[in-house]
């Protein structure tokens, strides 16, 4: 579980990635590839809007960690939900991209060294272990978010996803009853 | 599973969030993930499609639970306890006026952590088998009834509830004693030397010397020619203090357990040969959610890896019987006690047996045997602890080798050194007990025996 203190660690610490998040990107998926040259298949040939998705994704989870508790009560629209859009990704990076399990650990050593990297002094030791606490559970939401999906329901929605791609799979998915994976990153969250 | 959907989600206002066996993620993980939404989201807890109860969260609140006619609190912490079944998560609208929450959901999970696991049953004993003569201030087993409360007049409620705790006691100290006399006393076979061995080093109170015996001790199996792992499962990492190396540790048991590394990575040589140490954790903590799960499996696998690797694997346990030592006991094959000469130690030892019990039989460790640590032979308490030891605790259990209280362990530590690597040509005299110690120890593993380099002749 995150402390409101960590969470306030991981905002602050982001705000200094913001001005060079482009640069961040960049050296995130060198060091992925360096570290795991197996990955890089995995990805299109030009990563512009890889790279753009990857920090769409990342301001979406700072943002959403915004909060005050005095705030509890308040509707959060299902679009903007932290819990449902990392289910959902977690469920296409499985159905869709094929990523392997192992990866998540991999992609935890380059977000690290990449924020080591990027903040010099600012990331110390207890803004590390934020990020780490904050990636823990995105990685164990994503992995749930996939093994939870009901296989009965997902397999004519694999295969079609194979041959049409992401559109008929998420279309698939709602028809299947899965709504939320619909959900994706908003656009303005950066 | 998809019965159970249609039956839970009825009304047609639930939309499904995910679903799964609680075997493939524990209810701990489930409310973790959900803690992360802001939605009102219901987790449901299912045996046999049956609903058993349903907790309602809203943005990391618990708004409320029930289960089986509980509510609140009660409830969430009776879901919790609950093994087995499967979850299913549904988001709906929240009702119009929500109430006060119960609490924080991180709050309660710790609270529901916190609570024992329930003792596992055990038949009652036959009359016939005597009573362990346990030390006990609480439950006296010459009476058998324990004595009525200062100041209150003895109710039939009350020594019926004693009489069958003391029941259970009884009957489950006999079993214990039993599986360790048939392990203790029944010689070993050669058969039995291709077995793995992991074997913990705990006690129920902390500070009574658990790092150094299992330093020294596996320093002195190492030296009569076997390889021996340490694996310091002890989030301070102590025994990289004791050694003056926690800087040499990039990583460890505690990364491997959440996945990050691999026991090659971070295994350390020493300079014994055949002598290497798995660090508890390197320049950085884990995170403080390794606290929250059970890791049993893991440190199955973890351990069992190990025990591929070298002749045996020692594990230094953090202090106290329960939460991860209590994994670490369930995932090693037996376990060493280290009890302290000391009244208060001696009065918290029968935790020893109790961390046991409620270890599920399939997975308790057999009991290699106890270590009485830091005697002082001027000391009367300390001696009334040894005598204790000898008449109360099940035979076979207490070494014959026992550790005294001894100003050259502080010393050892101040050097950064084990007690044996002081001095080359002449260690301090209580080096060479853990020699003895190491000979006992491997005799009632049935370690294999090193190979003998017989001298000739003297003259």
């Amino acid at each position: 579980m995150l402390t409101d203190v960590q969470k306030k660690l991981v905002q602050k610490s982001w705000k200094l990635v913001v001005p060079i998040s482009e640069t961040a990107a960049d050296l995130f998926y060198k060091r992925l590839f360096e570290t795991h040259p197996e990955y890089r298949r995995l990805f299109p040939d030009d990563m512009a809007a890889q790279k753009r998705k990857l920090l769409r994704m990342l301001a979406f989870v700072v943002k959403s960690l915004d909060w005050a508790d005095s705030q509890w009560r308040d509707e959060v629209s299902p679009e903007e939900d932290l819990m449902l859009v990392v289910l959902a990704l977690g469920r296409r990076h499985t159905e869709l991209y094929k990523i392997p399990d192992a990866s998540y650990a991999a992609v935890a050593d380059a977000l690290l060294w990449t924020l080591d990297y990027g903040l010099g002094e600012a990331f110390t030791d207890e803004v590390r272990a934020a990020w780490v606490s904050v990636y823990t559970i995105l990685a164990a939401t994503m992995k749930m978010g996939c093994q939870t999906f009901d296989p009965t329901t997902s397999v004519n929605v694999r295969d079609s996803a194979m041959r049409i791609g992401e559109a008929a799979l998420l279309e698939g998915m709602a028809d299947a009853g899965i709504d939320e994976a619909r959900l994706g990153f908003p656009e303005e969250a950066l | 599973m998809n019965e159970a959907l249609g039956n839970s989600s009825g009304g047609g206002e639930r939309i499904g969030v995910m679903q799964g066996r609680l075997s493939d993620f524990d209810l701990a993980q489930v409310l973790q993930v959900v803690g992360i939404g802001r939605q009102y989201v219901g987790v449901e807890v299912l045996n046999n499609n049956a609903v058993t109860g349903t907790i309602f969260i809203k943005s990391g609140k618990v708004v409320s639970a029930n289960a089986a006619g509980k509510q609140g609190k009660e409830a969430f912490f009776a879901l919790f306890q609950q093994g087995g079944g499967s979850f299913y998560v549904f988001r709906s609208a929240a009702p119009g006026q929500l109430p006060e929450p119960i609490g924080a959901l991180a709050g309660l999970m710790v609270e529901a952590m916190a609570i024992e696991p329930p003792r596992i049953e055990v038949k009652p004993v036959e009359p016939s088998i005597p009573p362990p003569a346990y030390k006990d201030s609480e439950f006296p087993t010459h009476s058998g009834v324990a004595p009525p409360a200062p100041g209150s007049a003895p109710t039939a409620q009350h020594v019926d509830l004693s009489a069958s705790i003391q029941a259970v006691r009884t009957a489950s100290a006999s079993a214990t004693v039993s599986a360790s006399l048939s392990q203790a006393r029944v010689p070993m076979l050669a058969s039995d030397s291709s077995q793995r061995r992991v074997v913990s080093i705990a006690s129920p109170k902390g500070g009574c010397g658990k790092t150094t015996m299992s330093l020294n001790l596996a320093l002195a199996l190492a030296r009569q020619g076997r390889s021996v792992i340490l694996v310091d499962a002890d989030i301070n990492g102590d025994i990289l203090s004791s050694v003056n190396a926690r800087s040499r540790a990039e990583a460890g048991v505690f990364d491997i357990l959440l996945g990050t590394h691999r026991i090659q990575q971070t295994l350390l040589k020493t300079m014994v040969p055949g002598f290497s140490i798995l660090p508890a954790v390197g320049k950085r903590l884990p995170a403080p959610e390794v606290f929250l799960k059970d890791y049993t499996e893991r440190w199955r696998q973890i351990l069992s890896e190990a025990s591929t690797l070298a002749d045996l694997v020692l594990v230094d346990t953090p202090a106290g019987m329960f939460g991860t030592t209590h994994q670490i006991l369930a995932a090693s094959s037996h376990v060493l006690g280290v009890l302290q000469a000391e009244v208060l130690a001696n009065r918290s030892f029968s935790r020893f047996t109790e961390g046991l019990d409620s270890i599920s039989p399939s997975a308790r460790p057999k009991v290699a045997g106890v270590f009485l640590n830091m005697v002082q032979m001027r000391q009367s308490p300390s001696l009334s602890v040894l005598q204790d030891a000898c008449a109360s605790l099940p035979a076979g259990w207490l070494f014959d080798t026992s550790i005294p209280h001894s100003p050259a362990f502080l010393q050892a530590a101040d050097e950064g050194l084990p007690v044996r690597h002081m001095d080359e040509v002449a260690p301090p005299a209580v080096a060479f007990l853990f020699d003895n110690l190491a000979a006992e120890v491997s005799g009632r593993l049935d370690l294999r025996a090193p190979e003998r380099k017989p001298q000739a002749f003297l003259l």
